[in-house]
């Protein structure tokens, strides 16, 4: 029988049998860079970033435009943001918004971070 | 003079270089498919999909990775992960009875003249998963301690019971198989 004295002798035939094989790669390697997404061209998300600066541009224009002048505009955007303070300062509010965003966040997150380990 | 890991991995983030990726898939997917065949108990077309998923995880995450640990290790990691879902998936979906281990009364078979790998397969089979993977991952992958605790996720202290049960568990079991007897 294998016995403690024997521990050795296990350990060698473990170490022996249980060698991996190495596996050929036919074609895996190929698969998977195949099924890697397309690279994004550096052009595109500048064009992207223009785009929304050039959209929010447009927007504060027109804010400005229907409020007639700048200091109209900002009391106006002081009332909404007084409000929403107002609003933040009931403690069930304030937790109902902490709740969603840490529920937004975490879904957004999830899929990736269960399948990474740290290393 | 042939790239390291982690120089190609540097190419991969910093020029998104898909060759040197290819290199560090080339190099480990014999590692990690061997590995999910194992924990897929051989099926090799559920393997290779779990693999193909696992590179592909890699490649978004390849920025996430410090260089603590060996790149194999991480991929390892991975690979598991992937593995835990989709079996938490199939469970969802059926049971399957083939994973259940064969009868102690089948084994050994020394009058069948069996060769010892078939002995040694058919009595690793009579160990816990757990201890299969730990078994797997000491003396095929050449993993440390320390290293099949970060890929398994268990504790330190778990790993090194798992691996002494299994040891236990296989010295009956290859008894046979000492001269000295």
């Amino acid at each position: 029988m294998i016995h403690s004295s024997g521990d050795d002798r296990l350990e060698t035939l473990l170490q022996q049998k249980l060698q991996a094989p190495l596996l050929a790669d036919d074609g895996f390697s190929a698969r998977v860079l195949a099924a890697l997404p397309p690279r994004q061209n550096p052009w595109l998300i500048w064009g992207r970033i223009g785009v929304l600066a050039a959209a929010a541009l447009a927007g504060v224009a027109v804010a400005l435009w229907q409020s007639g002048d700048g200091i109209g505009l900002l009391a106006q955007m002081n009332r909404v943001i007084a409000t929403v303070s107002n609003e933040l300062a009931d403690p069930e509010i304030s937790l109902a918004f902490v709740i969603t965003i840490a529920a937004l966040a975490l879904v957004l997150n999830f899929d990736d971070e269960a399948e990474m380990p740290s290393d | 003079m042939t790239p390291s890991d982690p120089e190609l991995i540097t190419r991969a983030i910093a020029t998104g270089d898909r060759a040197a990726f290819g290199e560090l898939v080339l190099r480990h997917q014999s590692a990690v498919r061997l590995f999910l065949r194992h924990l897929t108990r051989g099926d090799a077309a559920l393997a290779d999909d779990l693999a193909q998923e696992t590179f592909l995880q890699a490649h978004r995450g390849l920025a996430r990775f410090r260089g603590e640990a060996a790149f194999s290790t991480w991929l390892l990691g991975i690979a598991h992960n992937h593995w835990r879902n989709a079996r938490r998936r199939q469970r969802e979906v059926a049971w399957e009875p083939a994973d259940l281990p064969v009868p102690a009364e089948n084994f050994p078979s020394p009058a069948r003249a069996v060769d010892l790998k078939e002995d040694l397969g058919a009595a690793m089979k009579q160990l816990d998963p757990d201890e299969q993977t730990a078994l797997h991952l000491f003396y095929q992958q050449g993993l440390t301690h320390p290293e099949i605790a970060a890929v398994t996720g268990w504790p330190l202290g778990t790993v090194k019971t798992h691996l002494a049960r299994a040891k236990d568990k296989l010295r009956p079991l290859l008894a046979i198989w000492n001269p000295r007897t």
